[in-house]
């Protein structure tokens, strides 16, 4: 189901969102790994979450942000744009900022054994899994849609291991717009759960109709 | 970010029982694509790093559960081993050819 903050993430990633009075700058405030100072341009508070903060080459995934003179922004990690599934990329220097409009899109999947039902005010995946290095971790999914319908599909297939302490039952998953916290827009309970084991693989799918 | 296409002449779509769980049918969907058929290309857009073993299971378990009832008649990928494979998985031609009628990207 779509929680009622994928509604107001659907609302700002396909409509535009909040755009801001000044949305580029030139920051000389050291960025540091989880946030950037804007330097002299003052947004709201909390509207340029969900929105993507680009600097030389990698981009942050705004979580909130304060209203100031300058405004400092907190982000989840800096990534690479050419895997921003793995490890964060470098922070980089201080110098002339975009703050995208939109947002970041929902592809990060996340699964848990808890099989509550789910409900439109959850914020999080309750207990969500993840065990260091283990394999039912968060994930960017891969996502799929056949031209002219009008749904998509993200998909991971998990490979359990020892790490994730198995056997594990995933029970329900979650899809973020970002590795860490974030925002959750939808929670599905997964259907005849399997009890895996280290070496099983489990491939979940959420279908979005549009 | 390897990206996957495939020639679909059967397009399905995924009808869940309700917006809680994943269960589900899989159900025909016209397209209104101009021409006689229904022919229309499936999109696929995996993780960079993704082993290809990974890839090639999620792209056949998406495709059978919520896109096609039949084998796509081709395939085309930025990732030459991985179209390679997924061409033998699915025994299709590897190219859209050239008289392809349908939905394009």
């Amino acid at each position: 189901m779509k929680v009622n903050t994928g509604h107001d993430f659907q609302s700002s990633v396909m409509g535009g969102g909040l755009l801001h009075t000044t949305n580029t700058g030139t920051s000389t405030t050291a960025p540091a790994a989880t946030t950037f100072t804007t330097d002299g341009v003052n947004i709201p508070v909390n509207q340029a979450a969900g929105m993507i903060i680009q600097r030389a080459g990698v981009y942050g995934v705004v979580i909130s942000n304060t209203s100031a003179t300058n405004s400092v922004l907190t982000i989840d990690k800096w990534y690479d744009p050419n895997n921003p599934s793995g490890a964060a990329a470098a922070t980089p220097a201080a110098g002339q900022w975009v703050l995208l409009p939109g947002g970041a899109p929902s592809w990060w999947m996340a699964v848990t054994e808890n099989s509550g039902a789910p409900a439109a005010g959850d914020t999080t995946l309750t207990a969500e899994l993840n065990a260091a290095s283990g394999g039912l971790n968060r994930t960017i999914a891969t996502w799929s849609h056949t031209l002219g319908t009008n749904s998509y599909a993200l998909a991971k297939t998990y490979t359990v291991n020892a790490n994730d302490s198995p056997p594990k039952t995933p029970a329900k998953m979650g899809l973020f717009n970002t590795a860490n916290g974030g925002r959750l827009v939808f929670e599905t309970l997964i259907s005849n759960p399997p009890a895996l084991i280290s070496g099983d693989q489990l491939t979940v799918t959420d279908t979005v109709t549009i | 970010m390897p990206t996957v296409r495939l020639g679909n002449v059967s397009p399905a779509v995924f009808v869940a029982e309700s917006n809680e769980t994943d269960a589900g049918a899989k159900v025909h969907v016209d397209i209104d694509n101009g021409y006689d058929h229904n022919n229309t290309v499936t999109l696929f857009g995996i993780p960079p790093q993704t082993p290809l073993s990974e890839a090639l299971v999620t792209v056949r378990a998406v495709w059978d559960r919520n896109h096609s009832f039949d084998p796509p008649e081709w395939v085309e990928s930025d990732d030459e081993v991985l179209e390679m494979l997924l061409a033998s998985e699915f025994n299709c031609a590897v190219g859209m050819p050239d008289d392809w009628e349908g939905l394009t990207p």
